[in-house]
């Protein structure tokens, strides 16, 4: 038995204390990220703080970097490729799903998630190791192939409840109206699930954009994606230019989060 | 396509681990033998299971705490679960940096402790253990919160004032209703922080380097440096292993769910 | 020594006033019913009371004692709550062991009592069973015997019927009276149900929009509303808005539409010539006859419909619709009729006050 001195205690102070504490983790969260958008204006070489004098120097350095403004696009072009296929892909499964009967399908969901839960490293060496059996070699395309097997899960997990909620009466009312399958596809259902295609798109992007323990294994030396350009910066250089590209990542990661919140809602991306 | 470039690569991992080189070569256990013989990988089995454990006893009491007051004792809850989640959808090696930043000598850490009097020379705490732990514990924190928050939920508060109305303070209200209550949530959260940690490599190369090797590291090492394909397969299928056996403890306490339907890795 | 008393109990949240100075005492095994529509504030009352909401003014006494501040898990009260708040995962014993743990009972007496208790409630031997395996009406009982077990000073209900389809809410109704019967121990239940309210309690708290309308006996509330409201309330009524223009020595007489209504009244105090009356009649009160044969006002049959024994006849008297229950079936739908009405049972209220006069008792007015 606990004191009732100490349970009375809580029951008054609980609220405050937990509320206090909670403030106090949230804090924690986003400290780290606050540090980096400020070091990224520090005038010194070395990661000191408090940081001497503020400075746009880095940026402007960033800006005139031919290698990181590389890495940019080709994280751009490997991200948009594979969004493109992972959106196609999980929109052919998902419809496959709603609409038809076929051996596994009740295999599917652990097959989906699957990718999701086993640790990355152990899927990358394994994508390594079967890209050189079956002759692919490493490269752009390997990246690319890797990515959309890293977020086909994610697309997937959000695209089917939208098909699933689908009334599939429409489908019936827009065919007793006199259209084809093909129509029925382009004009009602559609119109209907592109909300969480979209939404499923841009959680696609952003974890192709973000990705990095795939890329790590699969790419070639020409194939610089962002977050392994940045990975070699702070392992070999680490020059606070990477406090800058920490930032870019930052912009775009809150600008994919607000956008897929204006489309969809808090909860669907946060208990996925 | 996943079924092309997800499983058939494990499964051909699971057949290299087999092989003494690269095929055609003979079948042998040694790369297994190999792990379970040599002191210095049985010391990063350990390193590696213990700071899982660590992490996950940290990210539990951390994790559960906010998640409790997000949703017994808030209201902006939309918003709260943004600031949660914002952090956790931020790029991982950008994470990793901006710990780095804190810990590094000269870092916010030491200017803090040179502060408040704490410590009297700039040390850092980079690649040491704690900066391991308090790295992987920043990474999954966010995301172990989401089935805490869900579970809790999920509750009926009712059953709360049920325990009070019965004679149970709050602390006995806690231990004997809402813990055993959302017992899902908490072991969904422990399996999604417990398997990436047993498989993290990035964290523990940034934060704790060759002082504080884990074993996705050395897996690493022998794909890109040492090229003993073959043991790195074996190890990798050690790790496959951990997760089949936290996955089925997750079955079998029911909580399958919870992670089917919210995960990530990384 | 009552063993609850609230004294001027006042409760706002924010901007919002949920109770409003409300006095009532409850006396050793009694039953009592705090009856109100919803959001009356009778379920807050009822919070206040268990210790979950502390008010904002005034006292709740138990057994004498003010335990405002005092914390539930330290208040002699235990609660059934709306929803029951069963523990899913302990089994039906384990629930209703989970106060007498709490209270320090010991292992064999706890047993002891926990098979009595399932006695009374009818499930014995149902003890080990998990609460999902049992039915709704079960669940009920265990809720009721997981308070009562613990023989606190008041049981506090919380529309426990409410979830209950007719059937079975009839008979919970029966065994809720039947085990406070048999264990003595007071209740105190809320409800939006006039009719369980009615049948099962000794005394009833009326509560309309956070403040008591009248506190009394079921027959007493029923026969002699105080207010408009809880004649409404607790039963159909047919309400008629008209002027006062005379009064003699027992009678009042009432302008509605032009036509002269005489009513019993001998309260020359409470309504003065030119105010406006509410007579109010309720339907089994009222009957029809030929409009030949007098009757107060007159109006039309727009429908009639069987209801058992008897017809229910609406009659559109121009400014309101009266129902009217009666064992004549001889009018038709557009047919012309008289409406007549006991004078006795006829409510008077001014300014929503009923100030009509029953033959016994002379109506308490407030303020």
């Amino acid at each position: 038995m606990i004191p009732n001195t100490i349970e009375r205690f809580v029951d008054r102070r609980g609220r405050t204390i937990g509320l206090g504490l909670m403030w106090v983790v949230i804090a924690l969260l986003w400290i780290p990220i606050g540090i980096v958008t400020l070091m990224s204006f520090a005038a010194d070489r070395a990661l000191a703080f408090p940081p001497d004098e503020l400075t746009l120097h880095w940026y402007r350095e960033f800006l005139q970097n031919d290698a990181a403004i590389d890495a940019v696009f080709t994280s751009l072009q490997v991200s948009v490729i594979a969004t493109l296929i992972t959106v196609v892909l999980a929109t052919i499964l998902s419809y496959a799903i709603a609409k038809y009967e076929f051996p596994g399908k009740g295999m599917i969901q652990l097959v989906v998630t699957l990718p999701i839960i086993v640790p990355l490293v152990v899927v990358g060496v394994a994508m390594v190791l079967f890209f050189g059996v079956i002759n692919v070699g490493t490269g752009f395309w390997s990246v690319v192939i890797a990515h959309v097997v890293r977020t086909i899960p994610f697309a997937a997990l959000i695209i089917i409840p939208t098909m699933l909620r689908f009334d599939e009466t429409l489908e019936e009312a827009a065919k007793d109206l006199g259209a084809d399958e093909l129509d029925v596809f382009v004009n009602v259902r559609l119109p209907n699930i592109l909300p969480g295609i979209v939404a499923g798109g841009l959680l696609a992007f952003t974890i192709s954009f973000n990705e990095f323990v795939y890329t790590y294994f699969v790419r070639d030396t020409r194939t610089e994606t962002l977050p392994i350009y940045l990975w070699n910066q702070i392992r070999f250089e680490a020059s606070p230019e990477v406090n800058v590209i920490s930032v870019v990542f930052l912009l775009v990661a809150i600008g994919m989060i607000l956008l897929a919140l204006a489309i969809t809602n808090v909860q669907r991306i946060t208990m996925r | 396509m996943l079924l092309l470039f997800f499983i058939l690569p494990l499964l051909y991992m699971v057949w290299l681990s087999f092989h003494d080189g690269m095929p055609p070569a003979s079948l042998t256990l040694e790369n297994y033998l190999n792990v379970v013989t040599t002191d210095l990988y049985l010391r990063v089995v350990w390193r590696t299971t213990v700071l899982t454990v660590q992490t996950t006893a940290l990210v539990v009491v951390l994790g559960y705490t906010l998640a409790y007051s997000m949703a017994r004792f808030s209201k902006r809850t939309t918003l709260l679960l943004l600031l949660v989640i914002l952090p956790f959808w931020t790029n991982y090696i950008v994470r990793m940096y901006a710990l780095i930043n804190i810990f590094s000598r000269d870092g916010l850490l030491d200017w803090m402790q040179l502060v408040t009097g704490l410590a009297q020379e700039p040390s850092g705490i980079m690649y040491t253990h704690t900066a391991v732990l308090l790295g992987l514990t920043y990474v999954w924190l966010p995301l172990a919160t989401l089935p805490f928050y869900a579970s809790l939920t999920n509750m009926d508060d009712n059953l709360i004032e049920a325990a009070k109305d019965l004679g149970a303070g709050p602390i006995e209200t806690f231990f004997t209703v809402t813990l055993p209550m959302t017992k899902n949530g908490v072991i969904g959260g422990i399996i999604l922080v417990a398997i990436p940690t047993f498989g993290a490599f990035v964290t523990p190369t940034l934060l704790g380097g060759t002082d504080q090797l884990m074993i996705g590291m050395v897996i690493e090492n022998q794909f890109t440096e040492a090229f003993n394909w073959p043991f790195g397969s074996a190890l990798s299928v050690i790790v496959s292993a951990f997760v089949v056996l936290m996955l089925l403890i997750a079955v079998k306490f029911g909580a399958g769910d919870v992670v089917t339907r919210r995960s990530d890795t990384q | 020594m009552s063993v609850l008393q609230v004294e001027n109990v006042r409760k706002e949240y924010d901007d919002v006033l949920a109770v409003e100075d409300a006095s009532f005492a409850v006396e050793d095994g009694e039953f009592v019913s705090i009856l109100g529509p919803s959001g009356s504030g009778k379920s807050t009352m009822l919070r206040m009371v268990a210790g979950f909401e502390s008010p904002t003014s005034g006292d709740i006494r138990i057994n004498g004692e003010n335990v405002v501040g005092v914390p539930s898990f330290e208040r002699d009260t235990n609660m059934v709550f709306q929803n029951l708040a069963l523990f899913p995962h302990l089994t039906v014993a384990e629930n209703i062991a989970f106060g007498l743990k709490r209270r320090g009972v010991g292992r064999e007496e706890r047993e002891k009592r926990i098979e009595d208790i399932l006695e009374v409630v009818e499930l014995s031997g149902y003890g080990d069973r998990d609460i999902d395996q049992m039915s709704g009406g079960e669940q009920q009982r265990i809720a009721l015997a997981r308070a009562i077990v613990n023989e606190p000073s008041i049981i506090l209900l919380d529309e426990p019927l409410a979830s209950l389809d007719r059937k079975l809410r009839q008979h919970m109704k029966f065994e809720l009276q039947r085990i406070q019967e048999e264990t003595g121990i007071t209740f105190l239940y809320v409800t939006h149900d006039q009719e369980v309210a009615m049948s099962i309690s000794d005394r009833m708290v009326i509560l309309n929009e956070g403040s008591i309308e009248q506190k009394g006996s079921v027959q007493d509330i029923y026969d002699r509303p105080e207010t408009r409201f809880v004649a409404q309330f607790m039963g159909d009524l047919n309400a008629v808005t008209g002027t006062a223009v005379d009064q003699s020595e027992n009678t009042i007489e009432v302008e509605i539409d032009e036509t002269a209504v005489t009513v019993p009244y001998d309260d020359t105090s409470a309504v003065s010539d030119g105010d406006t009356i509410d007579i109010g009649v309720r339907p089994s009160h009222a009957d029809l006859v030929p409009p030949s044969n007098g009757g107060i006002m007159s109006g039309t049959v727009t429908n009639h419909i069987y209801a058992g024994d008897e017809m229910v006849y609406t009659v559109d008297i121009g400014q309101e619709v009266f129902q009217v229950e009666t064992e004549t079936d001889s009018f038709e739908i557009g047919d012309t009729v008289a409406l007549t009405w006991d004078a006795e049972q006829t409510f008077l209220f001014n300014g929503g006050q009923n100030v009509s006069v029953r033959d016994e008792h002379a109506v308490q007015l407030e303020g």
